[in-house]
């Protein structure tokens, strides 16, 4: 090979880098700006609010971390926060793996495959006067549930007492939100090549092993995604809360969201929700930061 | 090829936000009579961006003036007919005023946004209880003036009055008001043999009237107080008022946390042993919704509501016949006491980001009929129309004129004409004695007795006094000692 | 048997009883979640032809004693229904040509191009999804408005790409597609953008038609933010108007009439739903996801 052709391939080489580099750019530049139009320049200016004492009339001034002091020294907070947690622990025992589950079975289905996988969605349209109307109906004392556990001889369930409240409204929500997930992780499931399972069979794997050597595998990338965004859901959760108990009884279902939600709309305090929002946002963020950082060390060790 | 990608989609970047810019302010729709148009308002009041500014300007420099005034919903047939003859009266007096409707409903999840952006109504009708939080924000303008020189200005109820007046400057014009009274569905009581109690009754007497109407077995409760959200400290305020307690005193300067009072725990006290009498549904968690459609389905005898509130829904919305209902002031704590309940109601309320002009003709809008002929004949040919649909007309029972004036016999003569008018028992009118709300933080010192309220009903062998007194120092600490008074 | 047809379990294995009384449970419990899915449409169906003596009835009939249909009519007057349907579909349409494109081209460049510092241009993206959007709600509202998008369909088809959750979850589906494919194509002279459109996006038909549906319920459901974002009555989405006209706090609306009207705004999202996931199925038979 000449020098000429070496040096002229990695001329080409080094352009086609550029240019990859240079579509690279061109292709997340337009969404660079939508996020920064339509997202950061709010979230920049709501998080300067909770400096200020908010007031649209007259001009907003300068109080420093007074808003963060307020809402810190507020029994009400610290109550809240020990109520996502447990409610968000509740969301993964309960709900997490339910899709997941869903998801498989439908994909097996030989008949009415179509209807079954948006089944889990349909909730997504239904109106909330309905929907939760049809759940306080399902937990009432004279309800459908519990008048099976009646004629069963079982002990009534008070699905709204202090203990069971937030039991109650995970249970509700699993119902309602768990479709989205099937689908999405149809989705994956319909894009893993038949043979695989052939062959693992004719290899002599039962079905449980196929499953777990073969599907599970193949959805682990989307299993964390969700993972992930299943728990920065759960920690802005408020609105099956507001609608079910108000965040009672005695704030027993009093969220994070529920209360900032309340310092904005109720009493109208705008910088102290905004300063609740920001925390949780610190928060969230610094927590991806170490979840980044410490699966940088496992791939490393 | 790939530059003229690259800038394709430049362009098309920012061709779009021309075309976005350009049809933003090019929309405009005629205005229909009911429809809201509130494109005047924001053309007008939006000063950030530029050259809508200049056309805010010109306006304000000549005679003609526009308004947006509060509309009525599509539903609301009647009232809209009223509302678009109104208008046309009031543009044959006033020539030189354009008067457009906004349909939006006061909600304090909106009105934050509305006053940010200045797209809110030039006038638009909010609820007593938020006097005090809509002055404080500026989002209320201050009338002092304009009722000052105004000539019926003498000939306002005083108790409508007070609850707008806020640091000496009143922020709105009074409609009308209700005390809280208990609705009580008579069929249930027939049905269980049941006598209905004495209007002027007691505390005794409605546990003593739950206890025999209730049925737990078919999931009739006797009694439903709201125990979800800010409306179960709400309702529980009638009974601490009945005791004549308080919520909270100004004294010094100084706001005091008042209901752990003995008034406090006598009216807790009465809840537990409503409690404890099992004559409340099963299911604490309802709001005033919740409670009302409990009401409507026969699933209660007795449901706490404004004067004829609870009654125009089961009556209007809910299919019960106007006979089976009947309204019951809140009970007296003992025999010959005050039937005292909380004061509520709407009031009209000038946007102070208009302009002067606009903020007094707005003001000779809301006025224009009040103490005239007009204003009763309005509300004559309302009820005629609702006799047309099967309606039945539940009026208030407090109004912006004081009650024994020639303007308030004529009112009532009015009423006494229809045959699908609610009418309250004469005696109970006597029995109605109103408190306003607290005056500060209302909807926080709520929340926290809803919790007090929650804990009554969810948690057995309750210290009640030690309950009210936590509750009591926790909002004193947070929220109280916060508040700075206007001297 | 063709490969193509079968799915976890083989004709093979329905031979052996556990695999069979195994699916058996599996199917009944598939029917019982699915009838609880749709046990709310039916009710709130037959609660709409009920009186309003049976509509508040306790304990309530399931079935109406008399079919009241003329309660459909009633409702049909109620609101403007076709203007708001149609300021529904043109916001879905935009929605998902704007979001499709700008979070697609995204994805594809993050999983498959290179991007000058990668990890920080995802996390700009991903971090936007923990802050609450209450916190940013006036901003955003005040921004739109110095952007004069308030009362035009502009408001939504510019910020629909502003959605991270659809971002990472495309990413997540390009990853599954092998580079060599590619490769290949580049080889034959495609250019990026080539590749994304003839490649990308049709081997992630299933993820794409997933992203559909998503957008559609969430423009059919949104009811707030159009009630502020669009000021006049004309230009409101059906959502906005039933929030605002008929289910209103002080509406005096008959409730099986509000019923009615929300049964008939169930049906559309059913069919979208039904006719949609018919295409949630392998795209290109080269589709293959890393194992």
């Amino acid at each position: 090979m000449s020098q000429e052709a070496v040096a002229r391939s990695a001329a080409i080489a080094a352009k086609k880098k550029f240019n990859w580099q240079l579509w690279g750019l061109l292709f997340v530049l337009p969404e660079i700006i939508i996020f920064l139009m339509f997202l950061w320049i709010p979230i920049v200016k709501g998080v300067v609010y909770s400096f200020y004492n908010v007031d649209f009339v007259n001009g907003n001034s300068f109080v420093g971390l007074q808003n963060y002091r307020d809402v810190v020294s507020s029994e009400d907070f610290w109550m809240a926060i020990r109520n996502t947690l447990y409610y968000m622990f509740l969301c993964v025992i309960i709900g997490f793996w339910v899709p997941a589950v869903v998801a498989i079975a439908v994909s097996e289905l030989k008949r009415f495959q179509g209807l079954a996988r948006v089944a889990g969605y349909l909730p997504s349209v239904i109106p909330a006067i309905v929907l939760y109307g049809m759940w306080v109906w399902f937990y009432d004392p004279i309800g459908p549930i519990n008048t099976m556990l009646t004629s069963l001889g079982l002990e009534q369930i008070d699905f709204f007492s202090k203990g069971m409240s937030m039991v109650s409204i995970v249970i509700m929500e699993t119902w309602q939100n768990f479709g989205g997930a099937v689908l999405i992780y149809i989705a994956a499931i319909v894009g893993i090549p038949k043979d695989l399972y052939e062959a693992a069979e004719i290899d002599g794997a039962s079905v449980w092993q196929r499953i777990r050597s073969i599907t599970l595998p193949s959805m682990k990338p989307l299993l964390i995604l969700m993972f992930l965004l299943q728990i920065i859901n759960t920690s802005q959760s408020f609105q099956a809360q507001m609608a079910m108990t108000g965040g009672g009884p005695d704030n027993a279902t009093l969220t994070y969201l529920l209360l900032m939600y309340r310092e904005a709309f109720t009493y109208l305090h705008f910088g102290k929700a905004t300063a609740m929002g920001s925390m949780l946002f610190g928060v969230m963020v610094v927590l991806s930061f170490l979840y980044l950082k410490l699966q940088r060390r496992s791939e490393t060790a | 090829m790939k530059k003229l990608t690259a800038i394709a989609s430049c362009v098309l970047l920012t061709s779009m936000l021309v075309t976005a810019c350009g049809s933003g302010g090019d929309i405009k729709e005629p205005a229909s009579n009911n429809v809201s148009s509130s494109t005047a308002a924001t053309s007008e009041t939006n000063t950030s961006g530029g050259d809508t500014a200049a056309a805010g300007e010109t306006e304000a420099k000549q005679e003609p003036v526009t308004i947006t005034v509060q509309g009525q919903k599509p539903d609301k047939k009647e009232a809209i007919e009223q509302l678009n003859l109104k208008i046309d009266r009031f543009k044959s007096a006033n020539p030189y005023v354009t008067i457009k409707t906004d349909d939006w409903e006061y909600n304090p999840n909106e009105i934050g946004i509305k006053m940010a952006a200045n797209n809110a109504p030039t006038e638009f009708t909010s609820y007593l209880t938020e006097g005090r939080t809509l002055a404080e924000r500026s989002w209320a303008a201050d009338l002092t003036t304009l009722i000052n020189n105004w000539t019926h200005k003498d000939d306002l109820n005083p108790i409508m009055t007070k609850p707008v007046t806020v640091d000496g400057k009143i922020y709105g014009v009074p409609v009308d008001a209700y005390v809280m009274t208990i609705t009580l569905n008579k069929k249930i009581f027939e049905e269980k043999g049941v006598p209905l109690p004495p209007l002027d009754w007691t505390w005794d007497d409605l546990i003593d009237a739950a206890k025999k109407v209730n049925d737990p077995a078919k999931g009739i409760a006797g009694f439903i107080p709201m125990g979800k959200g800010n409306e179960a400290g709400w309702n529980w305020t009638n009974f601490l008022y009945a005791a004549g307690g308080d919520v909270q005193t100004i004294a010094d300067g100084k706001v005091t946390a008042a209901f752990n009072s003995e008034a406090g725990l006598k009216a807790l006290q009465l809840y537990q042993s409503l409690k404890d009498a099992d004559v409340l549904p099963k299911n604490w968690a309802l709001g005033y919704g919740d409670a009302l459609n409990l009401f409507n389905q026969g699933r209660g005898a007795m449901v706490m509501c404004g004067s004829g509130n609870a009654a125009d829904a089961a009556i209007n919305t809910g299919g019960i016949s106007k006979d089976d209902i009947i309204v019951y002031p809140i009970p007296s704590m003992t025999k010959g006491g005050k039937h005292t309940g909380v004061l509520g109601g709407s009031f009209k309320v000038i946007n102070p980001k208009a302009s002067e002009q606009e903020q007094k003709t707005a003001f000779d809008w809301i006025t224009s009929e009040y103490y005239t002929d007009d204003f009763v004949n309005a509300i004559d040919s309302e009820i005629t129309t609702r006799k047309n649909e099967n309606k039945i007309y539940v009026p208030q029972t407090i109004f912006y004129w004081k009650p024994e004036s020639e303007f308030g016999k004529k009112f009532t003569d009015m009423l006494a004409k229809h045959d699908n008018v609610f009418t309250y028992d004469p005696a109970l009118l006597s029995l109605l004695e109103g408190k306003p709300e607290a005056e500060y933080e209302a909807q926080q010192t709520y929340a926290e007795i809803s919790t007090i309220v929650q804990k009554v009903f969810t948690t057995k062998n309750l210290d009640l006094q030690k309950v009210l007194n936590d509750a009591a120092s926790k909002i004193q600490s947070e929220v109280y000692d916060k508040i700075q008074i206007k001297q | 048997m063709k490969p193509s047809e079968r799915g976890i379990l083989s004709e093979y294995d329905f031979k052996r009883t556990g695999v069979k009384v195994g699916y058996g449970l599996m199917c009944l419990l598939i029917a019982l979640i699915v009838v609880s899915m749709l046990y709310p449409f039916v009710n709130t169906f037959l609660n709409s032809l009920k009186t309003t003596e049976e509509f508040f009835a306790f304990p309530a009939p399931f079935f109406p004693s008399k079919w009241l249909w003329h309660n459909y009519s009633e409702a049909l007057t109620l609101i403007p229904i076709w203007t708001f349907l149609k300021n529904t579909l043109m916001i879905f349409a935009g929605t998902v040509v704007f979001a499709l494109l700008f979070i697609g081209m995204a994805a594809f460049a993050l999983s498959h191009l290179r991007v000058p510092f990668k990890k920080w241009v995802t996390l700009f993206f991903l971090s936007t999804l923990m802050i609450p959007s209450a916190t940013y709600l006036i901003p955003n509202y005040l921004n739109l408005q110095e952007l004069g998008l308030l009362n035009s369909y502009w408001a939504f088809w510019l910020p629909a790409g502003a959605n991270a959750f659809y971002l990472m979850l495309m990413k997540t589906f390009f990853d599954g597609i092998h580079k060599e494919l590619f490769e290949a194509a580049r080889i034959d002279g495609a250019n990026e953008f080539q590749c994304f459109v003839r490649l990308a996006m049709p081997l992630s038909t299933p993820i794409v038609m997933t992203l559909l549906i998503f957008y559609f319920s969430a423009t059919w459901n949104d009811f707030y933010w159009p009630s502020l974002v669009m000021l006049d009555k004309s230009m409101y989405p059906l959502a906005t108007g039933i929030y605002k006209y008929v289910v209103y706090p002080n509406s005096t609306i008959q409730w099986n009439v509000k019923f009615a009207l929300l049964a008939l705004s169930m049906l559309p999202p059913l069919v979208f739903f039904l006719v949609f996931q018919k295409y949630i199925t392998r795209g290109l038979n080269v589709s293959g996801v890393k194992g």
